[in-house]
């Protein structure tokens, strides 16, 4: 995405040294965005209080069983869960694995179905036939069987850290996930690459790597950050989801999605349980959707246009 | 079916019907399939002249009782299902049988005039012959007459392969003939002596004129509209709604039952049930879920109380005593930290049972601390190992394992372990199951507490509970501490001997063997084969309460505690016991019911 810029000052026609007042333009009308602003901000919020989870001074495996369920206080500020432990600790140690798995498995799915998409939809032919048989293949594949498959890999591998390691996590989920982009993708470029400011710059002696990642994949900024943003929150849910088939991040470490699926077997007792990983969840959610909306109409080639 | 129905919302619920596959799978050796598994019927040992059903009281005029359950039964047939929700309304139609195991863990006669036993010659000095009594003028609920024939037949429908029972199949294969003298009179005869017979008939007998081919069991019409002997039959079965039971007129005790009808409501939402108990709409809740009983109370209004009785699923630590993830299952090679006593009674030492019982499980569960924590062989044997911080410590320096940098020890100078080898285990359990992960994770922090590192790593059910062909670590013996809820049924034998006899350590060569913590000790081989030899109970319990001491004083395994059933019962329903070994409406034709 790094090239964006560039393909914009190329469609504009100008130097290349209007490079600055190009990424100005980009920034102005991102900072414009008020609520893509707001959500920076939070999202900034959000990834500090993981990143300094460990100035809390509870350990997030704490426990302290006579004292379950407390409501929120001045010693447990959101609270105790089933066995004691101060939520708001877990809360903070859980978004570690959960943003860190939410963004790092959306960047890499997002990677794949552009790479994936973006050479089918481009090249066709028997290119386009053999990826996306590849992609039909993938998505006839029924994910749970795939994941007891995978388990059961896992389990048999001589490295154990693999097994449970957030790395495991994210390479598994983008897996599953890359054939939707890459299908949407594909469909962008099969529509895009017949317009006529295609044939110009292949007139103009443009190889096919320039016209592919400098002029057909910024026209699909769009609905690749909205495909993003939806994945990140389906990510952070599959992960919980993963544990509970042997491999992911196992208890007693928090995740968002462990904390979420633990309070839903208390919802009588202490309903509040759910509602702080499920805001943390929505926050984040929201945040990543408004920045790409930000994101989508600085970059837009037709917006800057429009704004000239 | 619906195994997660009942396992986000019911724990208890989830155990039995994850344990009943499993049973299956572990109790081809004899038991009965299914845990706590025998019919319907009478507290009180029916008196003969109550079968005379013509003379008797008027029964009925006691109103419509509304039950709540979770999912629906797919059939009513108790021998031809293994999920835990079929008995739960069989019970109170198709399952009432010769006998039955009362509240007090005892058997009594039911449809037969008395128990067979050695005392009054129904039980030959050979143990080889058992001679069944009907008592006289029995009606199935359609009028027609309950003979020995039908004892018969229902022995033919078990042991016929074709026929697939799923449940109630113990010793079954142990059975030569059924012989029938007379009317009333089944003659039993065995090829070997089987100490579980009484449990044989209990679950209900079959019908020969109403039921049909053997090897047709599985499409009975008898299935979904059995004619049975119990105190209700199906008059409606309304698909994913309700099924409902009217009063059998033909029902052998007199002046029961006093209800006309029973609707049981399939409501798989626990807020929409508890809804239903709050308004009044329904009488009697199936496995609320709800684990603290004053909590019940308030959120139905104080329309209903919580009744909670000692279930039959005691959770327990598993120790493999052999080495781990090298490709050999047997026991040859010890485990290089379990394989050493002192590390074993070190860990036992340091985990807070009490704390464990009462907070983390909030006293929801009883504590056990040996296999035999209820029933006829139930041994109140002390805790081998108290908790106990200091001594755990102590054991650990004594053993070998040093404080290491981060908390955890290191080995030097271990038993088996190499020096610089860290105390760390990995804690196997199944998911989806909430009171068990909140166990593992308060076990963790207890062992944490004495340099111990417990690494959870939680498997699907289907993986814990394999088989050794599918790799099932627990099988090829690739875990360090394995913790689940087991359970023994009314005839334990046959499990013991699958779980304790050291020749059933899993291997290639006897891949269903049960021995998956590779224990070896002849003491407990002996003890086991005693408990196999004698019909006499008390001797019997005395053999298996010898085993659960060696067990839990050699730390093969750690027990902690048993899960309780709960069911929620509305305050004008009365007449009601509840049981270890009975569905919720096992007594229902003693049910009373004040609008």
């Amino acid at each position: 995405m790094t090239d964006t810029p560039g393909n914009l000052l190329l469609e504009l026609g100008q130097p290349a040294r209007a490079t600055e007042a190009l990424a100005r333009v980009i920034l102005r009308r991102f900072l414009k965005h008020r609520l893509a602003v707001l959500a920076l901000l939070a999202l900034a919020v959000v990834v500090l209080f993981a990143a300094g989870a460990s100035w809390s001074s509870y350990a997030p495996t704490q426990q302290e069983p006579a004292n379950p369920f407390r409501a929120p206080s001045g010693t447990h500020w959101l609270g105790t869960d089933e066995l004691g432990r101060d939520i708001f600790t877990r809360i903070l140690y859980g978004g570690r694995v959960s943003l860190a798995v939410g963004l790092f498995s959306t960047l890499l799915t997002i990677t794949l179905g552009v790479l994936i998409g973006a050479l089918s939809g481009y090249y066709g032919g028997w290119l386009d036939n053999l990826l996306m048989r590849i992609t039909d293949a993938f998505l006839t594949f029924p994910t749970i069987f795939v994941l007891i498959l995978l388990g059961a890999a896992l389990r048999d591998q001589p490295v154990q850290w693999l097994k449970n390691s957030v790395l495991t996590v994210i390479v598994i989920i983008a897996a599953l996930s890359w054939m939707w982009p890459a299908r949407l993708i594909r469909g962008l470029f099969l529509v895009l690459r017949e317009r006529d400011f295609i044939a110009a710059t292949r007139a103009l002696g443009g190889n096919n790597a320039r016209i592919i990642f400098l002029h057909i994949l910024p026209n699909c900024i769009g609905p690749i950050l909205v495909a993003g943003t939806l994945q990140m929150a389906s990510a952070i849910i599959t992960e919980s989801g993963l544990s509970f088939l042997g491999f992911g991040v196992q208890p007693p470490t928090p995740t968002w999605g462990s904390i979420l699926s633990t309070a839903q077997t208390h919802v009588f007792r202490a309903p509040w349980l759910a509602i702080y990983p499920g805001v943390m969840i929505f926050i984040t959610v929201m945040a990543i959707n408004y920045i790409g909306d930000g994101l989508r109409d600085a970059f837009d080639p037709y917006v800057i246009h429009a704004g000239k | 079916m619906n195994k997660l129905t009942a396992y986000w919302f019911n724990p208890v619920a989830a155990a039995r019907l994850l344990g009943c596959s499993l049973l299956v799978a572990a109790c081809s050796t004899g038991a009965p399939a299914a845990p706590a598994a025998e019919s319907a019927a009478a507290t009180q040992p029916a008196a003969p002249e109550a079968a005379a059903v013509l003379d008797a009281p008027a029964a009925g005029g006691g109103g419509t009782v509304f039950l709540i359950i979770p999912e629906e039964p797919n059939t009513l047939n108790y021998y031809a299902s293994d999920a835990a929700i079929v008995r739960q309304v069989a019970d109170a139609t198709s399952m009432t049988g010769l006998d039955i195991v009362d509240e007090k863990g005892e058997f009594v006669p039911v449809l037969a005039a008395e128990l067979p036993t050695e005392a009054n010659g129904g039980l030959s000095a050979d143990h080889l012959s058992v001679t069944w009594k009907l008592l006289p003028g029995l009606k199935w609920s359609d009028g027609e007459p309950i003979t020995a024939d039908d004892i018969k037949f229902t022995w033919e429908v078990l042991s016929n392969s074709s026929a697939g029972a799923l449940s109630g199949t113990g010793g079954v294969d142990l059975i030569a003939a059924v012989e029938t003298p007379d009317e009333l009179t089944a003659v039993v005869k065995y090829s070997s002596p089987y100490a579980g017979y009484l449990a044989q008939f209990a679950y209900g007998l079959l019908p020969r004129h109403a039921t049909g081919k053997p090897e047709e069991m599985a499409s009975w019409a008898w299935n979904r509209k059995p004619v049975g002997a119990g105190p209700f039959m199906v008059t409606e079965w309304a698909s994913g709604e309700s099924i409902t039971l009217e009063r059998n007129p033909n029902y052998y005790q007199a002046g029961k039952p006093q209800l006309d009808k029973l609707i049981f409501r399939i409501v798989p939402e626990p807020a929409a049930q508890l809804a239903l108990m709050m308004q009044g709409d329904a009488q009697v809740q199936l496995w609320p879920g709800v684990d603290d009983v004053a909590e019940y109370a308030k959120i139905v209004g104080n329309k209903a109380k919580e009744v909670l009785v000692p279930g039959v699923w005691n959770m327990a630590i598993d120790f493999n005593l052999s080495k781990p993830f090298d490709k050999d299952p047997s026991a040859t090679v010890p485990h290089p930290i379990l394989g050493d006593l002192r590390v074993r009674q070190a860990i036992a030492h340091a985990i807070d049972y009490d704390t464990l019982v009462k907070n983390v499980l909030r006293n929801t569960v009883k504590p056990s601390t040996n296999p035999f924590a209820y029933g006829w062989y139930q041994c109140d044997l002390p805790r081998a190992y108290l908790f106990d911080v200091a001594k755990a410590n102590q054991l650990l320096d004594e053993a070998g394992w040093v404080a290491g940098a981060d908390g955890i020890r290191v080995a030097k100078g271990a038993q088996h372990a190499e020096d610089g080898t860290r105390l760390s285990l990995e804690l196997q359990g199944y998911t989806n199951f909430e009171p068990l992960q909140r166990t593992e994770e308060f076990i963790v922090e207890n062992l944490k507490a004495v340099g111990v590192e417990a690494r959870i790593q939680n498997y699907d059910f289907s993986i814990i509970f394999g088989s050794y062909e599918d790799n099932s670590p627990r099988m090829i013996g690739d875990f360090d501490l394995l913790i689940f809820d087991r359970s023994l049924s009314v005839e334990p034998q046959g499990d013991i001997e699958d779980t304790y006899f050291s020749t059933n350590i899993p291997s290639a060569d006897r891949p269903a063997g049960g021995n998956s913590r590779r224990w070896i000790n002849a003491a407990a081989d002996t003890a086991v084969k005693e408990a196999g030899a004698t019909f006499d109970l008390s001797a019997r319990k005395a053999a298996y309460c010898k085993l659960g001491d060696l067990v839990t004083k050699d730390v093969a395994q750690i027990f902690t505690y048993v899960f309780q059933d709960g069911y929620g019962f509305a305050n004008n329903l009365t007449g009601y016991t509840v049981s270890t070994w009975g569905s919720m409406v096992w007594d229902v034709q003693n049910w009373s019911y004040s609008k």
